[in-house]
């Protein structure tokens, strides 16, 4: 009897420890591959198609399948196996990667995009672009900070910052729906607020009038 | 019998004992781990704790500084005296403003004192430039500084009070939360909250700047003798200029500055077009879509061709010209401004904004805002100078490659008419504007990044 209790409270007390050191899961930094684009990472897939280590299709998108190929393949040929492709691996690889103009071009446009990816990813496309105008809108707006990363990292201000999400590589959809905002289009008339009625907490945004509602979010002047 | 028991019993207790031991050393390994991140935790928290502290000593001193420079300000004669205080001011207003967006405080708390920063600095800015300009205050704006002035005194108080209240050693990241948005920091919140019960009788500031509170609402003066449209007489629009359709889904209408029908569109390439089009009028002020276009296949000219025609189809108008060209090589999009071209005039201000896939030239995209709401007639000023004059008005440094009549926007919701100078120096491309009455430059742009998108002339 006196074992098992022992036994017990070891195992109560390695639980907790292992509670305690498990460390926040954030998400993962960006840069899995240089560019990020549809084309380069689609060219990578061919390639390690092509060398038998991808069995998937070629979709051009980095998931799960492309990132281990990667990683066999860089254990194969004696590099970091890390999952990513850096220049060494392309080289590696025998491949040309792009830097593609879009994605650096404008340092406001990706933290642009990876906040719409973060926020709304899997909404309508128009939605993803309403996210992008109501932050820039509230860059133009008094009331808040005057600076793309001002408004977008600002405290609390959206929900997917606090938690890391933010920095998750954005999506085809999301670069270009901060494009087309970034650009002018805004359909939400100037709106600063939105929020998600099945989830948002927050007595005081209730009170908002709402202007419209895009897929799962409704939109608010303030 | 009993030796078998003992023997058992014997290598039971062995099993509990390597049992126990393998436990013991995982928990010490997992409390070892716990105290090693625990540290770690500590000396980010310290980090932030100090960048923290510095923004709110920099919201406090900054807001001394003002206080003191606007107060000179009410008493300065000298023009000189007058340019360098507001100049201060004003860059002390964007560091506060800064420093405040870094602050862990729930927005709602502190928007009012953004608000007041962000509009001392800019309103100070503007008086600064109407009295250089050789204008003159009006009683009111002598008002509205004397208020202003006496804001930035109350609002250094509390901000004062507040740090008295906290005392040393007081931790901000003591109140971050993990859980969303919360009050937390309810004494710096407090501080500033006594600031922003006081607002009451804030006056609204109009004047001509970036954060005035100017013209909340549009007005669109393209729609303005139009008459209104049904539904259904929105549907006939959906039909008759959108091709290859599955489904039409009509989502209400929304209220704003101006009335929109708005529609989902799903096409028969599963694609879904999102469109908002004027209830007086029906015209589509919005065109929300996009597709993956594979490869480029119509050039630069072709694509601007066809959002020509189409702006020229959707607002009965075939003067539009193609004013700035944006290629994305990824994308395979590109973005064409259009302008109003009438008697060689440019009218920037009346833009329209078109989106074209390249492999076939078919629009995916439009915003036309500021042409629903500037194309109407407009009062422009007399010409006294020519081209040539106005040319020798632009920097000698820059080489004019051409010149041409411009009408741009000025101020929240004026415009001006310019000689539009395209030239460059240093590898830049310039474009100088030049009042046609005045000769004074009205503004100056300068492209960014010519790989991205390129001046049609």
């Amino acid at each position: 009897m006196k074992k098992r209790i022992i036994a017990f409270l070891l195992i109560a007390v390695s639980l907790a420890g292992a509670l305690a050191v498990r460390s926040d899961f954030h998400a993962d930094a960006a840069n899995i591959i240089k560019g990020d684009t549809v084309q380069n990472i689609k060219a990578v897939q061919t390639r390690l198609k092509n060398l038998g280590y991808y069995k998937k299709a070629v979709d051009g998108v980095f998931g799960s399948g492309t990132r281990s190929a990667v990683k066999a393949f860089q254990k194969d040929y004696g590099l970091k196996a890390d999952g990513i492709v850096g220049p060494a691996t392309e080289k590696a690889l025998k491949i040309t990667l792009t830097s593609g103009g879009g994605t650096t071009s404008s340092s406001d446009l990706y933290l642009l995009a990876r906040c719409v990816y973060a926020e709304a990813r899997g909404e309508p496309y128009e939605g993803q672009v309403a996210i992008a105008a109501v932050v820039l809108n509230r860059v133009k707006s008094s009331q808040f900070p005057n600076t793309i990363s001002g408004v977008i990292y600002q405290p609390w201000a959206f929900t997917a910052v606090n938690d890391g999400q933010i920095n998750l590589t954005p999506n085809e959809t999301a670069m270009k729906a901060a494009k087309d905002a970034l650009n002018g289009w805004d359909p939400t008339y100037g709106c600063l607020y939105y929020y998600n009625p099945a989830t948002a907490t927050s007595k005081w945004i209730w009170s908002l009038t709402v202007v419209m509602k895009i897929g799962r979010h409704s939109f608010a002047r303030g | 019998m009993q030796k078998t028991e003992i023997k058992q019993s014997k290598e039971k207790n062995a099993k509990w004992i390597s049992g126990i031991v393998v436990l013991s050393l995982l928990s010490i390994a997992l409390l070892i781990g716990m105290l090693v991140h625990i540290e770690q935790s500590g000396r980010y928290r310290d980090s932030l704790e100090n960048v923290y502290q510095k923004s709110l000593m920099d919201v406090v001193a900054d807001m001394n500084n003002i206080e003191v420079k606007l107060s000179k300000l009410l008493v300065v004669e000298s023009q000189n005296q007058r340019a360098a205080l507001s100049a201060d001011i004003w860059r002390q207003s964007a560091e506060t403003a800064s420093n405040l967006a870094s602050l862990p405080i729930e927005h709602n708390s502190i928007s009012s004192t953004f608000t007041f920063v962000n509009q001392l600095g800019d309103y100070v800015n503007y008086i600064n430039t109407k009295l250089s300009d050789g204008g003159e205050m009006t009683i009111e704006e002598e008002q509205t500084i004397e208020t202003l002035h006496d804001r930035a005194i109350a609002l250094r108080g509390s901000l004062r009070n507040m740090l008295e209240g906290l005392g040393d050693g007081y931790r901000i990241t003591d109140n971050i939360k993990r859980k969303g948005p919360q009050i937390g920091n309810s004494d710096i919140v407090d501080g500033l909250k006594e600031f922003d019960a006081n607002n009451a009788d804030y006056p609204k500031l109009i004047y001509d700047g970036p954060f005035s509170d100017n013209v909340k609402s549009d007005v669109y003066r393209f729609l303005e003798n139009k008459s209104e449209t049904t539904k259904e007489q929105a549907y006939t629009w959906v039909n008759e200029h959108m091709s290859d359709i599955k489904s039409i889904t009509y989502n209400g209408i929304t209220k704003a500055d101006a009335d929109t029908h708005s529609f989902n569109v799903l096409l028969n390439d599963n694609s879904s077009v999102y469109i908002q089009l004027t209830v007086r009028g029906c015209y589509p002020i919005n065109i929300c879509s996009y597709r993956q276009v594979s490869a480029a296949g119509i050039s630069k000219e072709d694509a601007i061709k066809s959002a020509q025609d189409y702006a020229a189809s959707i607002f009965g108008l075939d003067n539009f010209s193609g004013v700035w060209y944006n290629a994305d090589s990824q994308d395979n999009t590109a973005y064409v401004n259009l302008a109003p071209v009438i008697d060689d005039v440019v009218y920037y201000t009346d833009l329209v904004i078109v989106k074209v896939a390249l492999d076939n030239g078919k629009v995916l995209g439009l915003e036309s805002k500021a042409f629903l709401i500037n194309h109407a007639d407009k009062e422009l000023e007399p010409i006294v100078l020519t081209a040539e004059q106005s040319k020798s008005l632009v920097s000698k440094k820059i080489v004019i490659s051409g010149t041409r009549l411009a009408v741009i926007p000025k101020g929240k919701s004026g415009y001006v008419l310019c000689y539009e100078n395209y030239g460059s120096y240093k590898g830049y491309d310039y474009m100088v504007y030049i009042n046609v009455t005045t000769g004074e430059e009205e503004d100056v742009l300068r492209v960014i990044d010519s790989e991205q998108g390129s001046m049609l002339m």
